[in-house]
């Protein structure tokens, strides 16, 4: 069922919006990168360049994820409705759960690329590369697209409009406005942490780095709660 | 044949209260009648197992549905979507039924580049092409030419399957529906 998905959904354009949000990213990872500065001085400040490398490619990153996975979302669930053609031969059950598996197998295969692509584009170009902080970074970049992607789905599900996903844009970006660098997670103020209990960011925090503010498992229960919320909401509303 | 039996069926949506009190299809090409608004599609779908209703609805055997809607996905080719499709379960003859629709020419071209007629023999081709006992269909004429019309006609006829059609038109069905059955 996952292949059907798959050569229903994987069509031309799918594959040109999602080479060009890497080729995006590729071109940003190269500029913020600081190539063109004189090696030495790239070596001298090491720490000071690579922190600001990745704290400016996650950012980007970020935003750009968030607009593929509403993009994503809006092609899976809305754009597409060939329920029709396949619940005559399968369960409701079985449809939604492969759907949202084969977007979660999407969206996993875009963060993984980019990941590769953040990580090793400083490696040539550059005399600095942070592994460790990166390696970290993975896990929680691919919980990151897999919270929304959940999100979107369970709200397209649930409300069947395009307006609910602007929603969620909208909600991000005033979470990442409001976002302060290099702070303690007790100091953040009270209004970024409402609304990081909906619309969750990574941030840089000075006493552990790049985490969530309530922590990766809150993020993966969140996670899996909309998923069932999603697959319990399309079971039980009409086709 | 064994019968549909309807038995107090009601649907309410949230502006509007679909209500048929009993109804017994019979034939084996029967046709769901009624105005616009009048439930058609809402007792085609729930006969589909499509939605939720309060009442009783007795069916004997497997059903294949074809909406009114081209609700087909995008930027994928015609032979592209039926090979997808018959990857799902056990399919009848598809080159036969691609020649008796006058498909076979269109099988390379993106669906949503068809016509609105070519996408109504397309969503019939993909509902008939899985062996059921009983196919349930919403408007399949609509935006149809009359050549296209007899060549589904013809299928309905040859077939050994149970076919329950809704329409607002009456006319075109005068010469293949056994039983008629109005609905308000």
């Amino acid at each position: 069922m996952i292949k059907l998905h798959n050569k229903l959904l994987a069509n031309q354009i799918m594959y040109y919006v999602f080479a060009s949000f890497m080729f995006l990213i590729c071109i940003l990872s190269i500029i913020f990168s600081r190539f063109y500065i004189e090696e030495g001085l790239l070596q001298y400040n090491q720490l000071y360049y690579s922190s600001e490398y990745i704290f400016e490619i996650i950012a980007f990153w970020k935003l750009l994820t968030l607009v593929l996975t509403l993009y994503v979302i809006y092609h899976t669930f809305y754009v597409n409705q060939y329920d029709y053609f396949i619940l005559k031969c399968t369960t409701k059950t079985i449809f939604i759960v492969t759907k949202l598996l084969y977007v979660i197998m999407q969206m996993l295969l875009y963060v993984c690329i980019t990941w590769g692509i953040i990580t090793l584009i400083p490696l040539f170009l550059t005399p600095y590369v942070q592994f460790q902080t990166m390696v970290a970074l993975l896990p929680k970049m691919c919980l990151f697209a897999l919270y929304y992607a959940s999100l979107m789905s369970y709200l397209l599900v649930v409300i069947k409009h395009f307006y609910s996903l602007l929603g969620i844009m909208v909600g991000y970006l005033i979470v990442f406005l409001l976002s302060d660098y290099s702070i303690q997670k007790h100091e953040v103020s009270l209004i970024y942490a409402s609304l990081n209990t909906l619309f969750i960011d990574i941030n840089q925090y000075s006493e552990i780095g790049y985490d969530f503010l309530f922590g990766s498992v809150y993020a993966l229960s969140f996670t899996c709660l909309f998923i069932i919320l999603c697959i319990k909401a399309y079971i039980s509303t009409d086709t | 044949m064994k019968k549909i039996k309807i038995h107090f069926f009601t649907k309410q949506y949230k502006n509007h209260l679909v209500q048929v009190n009993d109804i017994t299809i019979q034939k084996r090409l029967s046709l769901i009648h009624g105005k616009n608004g009048s439930g058609k599609s809402t007792l085609l779908k729930a006969i589909a197992g499509f939605i939720t209703f309060e009442g009783d609805i007795h069916i004997n055997g497997t059903t294949g549905y074809s909406s009114e809607m081209n609700v087909f996905p995008h930027y994928v080719k015609v032979l592209d979507f039926i090979n997808a499709m018959a990857s799902i379960e056990r399919t009848r003859d598809i080159v036969l039924l691609l020649q008796l629709l006058s498909l076979e020419e269109k099988v390379d071209e993106y669906i949503h580049h068809l016509s609105k007629g070519m996408k109504a023999k397309l969503r019939f081709l993909v509902m008939y092409m899985f062996e059921k006992d009983i196919y349930l269909l919403d408007e399949p004429f609509s935006g149809v030419d009359q050549e296209s019309i007899q060549q589904m006609k013809h299928i309905m006829q040859t077939s050994s399957s149970r076919f329950l059609i809704a329409s607002h038109l009456i006319e075109e069905f005068e010469d293949i529906a056994q039983e008629v059955i109005h609905i308000d």
